[in-house]
């Protein structure tokens, strides 16, 4: 115990919380809406019996935007910072649960997941070229 | 999160409860969709039939289709809870939440959230669609 509190990490994940909170709020639906008409369109189209080359323009479009550094970036905060905030709303959800008898092995499956997840997306993004 | 004194089941206790917790289990939904959005994102290293085939028959399966939509609603609902927590959370010193001895109204505080959303959105799906010069 510090002369100021508890010494605690929780700080850091509240911290993760909120930024995600906000990126979720701000971005992820409109991410979501593209991912559903993109899925859509490619449905339609395979019932239609629209050859795969008509998905290529999607693919190359997406490659080119994110082979360069910034984009990059920026879709990692958009991915990893709603990440780290569902995760933690995950934990908390099941704390309130009889489950919350295991509040460590909760909390480090939940955080694990969304670090493991992270670096999966970092490792994509950079074999993106 | 979810009021400690409030255990057992969370449906079951109705009103305001299941609202909070239909908000806390959006992560849920929000969560396994990006899980989706980073197979889509490890799809762009291989060829292009690859990724065909991921939006083809993983997007755009209509179970899929149906769980996107879902967490569509949920994310959304996620966006209107975290923007109304605004004149709770801004601080008092932040520019434009106090005009002199007059508190801003609630909803002059909320509102900019829209906007910004909806500009960001439109420029999201613009992008992603193809129809901004990357």
């Amino acid at each position: 115990m510090s002369e100021h509190g508890p010494n605690t990490n929780e700080p850091f994940w509240w911290l993760l919380f909120s930024a995600g909170g906000v990126v979720s709020a701000m971005i992820v639906p409109a991410m979501m809406i593209a991912t559903v008409m993109m899925g859509a369109r490619g449905w339609v189209s395979h019932e239609a019996g629209v050859s795969p080359e008509h998905y290529a323009l999607t693919y190359f479009h997406f490659k080119a935007l994110l082979a360069n550094p910034i984009c990059k970036l920026i879709m990692f905060v958009m991915f990893a910072l709603p990440m780290f905030h569902c995760m933690h709303r995950v934990r908390h959800t099941l704390e309130e649960t009889p489950l919350g008898a295991w509040h460590t092995l909760i909390t480090g499956s939940c955080y694990l997941f969304a670090i493991v997840a992270c670096t999966f997306c970092a490792i994509a993004l950079m074999h993106i070229k | 999160m979810i009021p400690k004194r409030r255990m057992g089941n969370p449906i079951s206790q109705g009103g305001a409860y299941t609202l909070v917790f239909l908000r806390e289990a959006s992560s849920f939904f929000i969560a396994v969709w990006l899980v989706l959005f980073l197979a889509l994102l490890h799809t762009l290293s291989y060829k292009p039939e690859h990724f065909d085939w991921y939006v083809k028959n993983v997007l755009g399966h209509p179970v899929v289709l149906g769980f996107t939509a879902l967490a569509l609603a949920f994310s959304l609902y996620h966006t209107i809870t975290w923007f109304h927590l605004t004149p709770r959370a801004a601080p008092p010193w932040a520019p434009g939440v106090w005009n002199g001895d007059q508190k801003t109204p609630d909803a002059a505080l909320i509102a900019p959230n829209y906007v910004a959303f909806l500009a960001v959105s439109a420029l999201i799906v613009a992008v992603a669609l193809g129809k901004v010069a990357t």
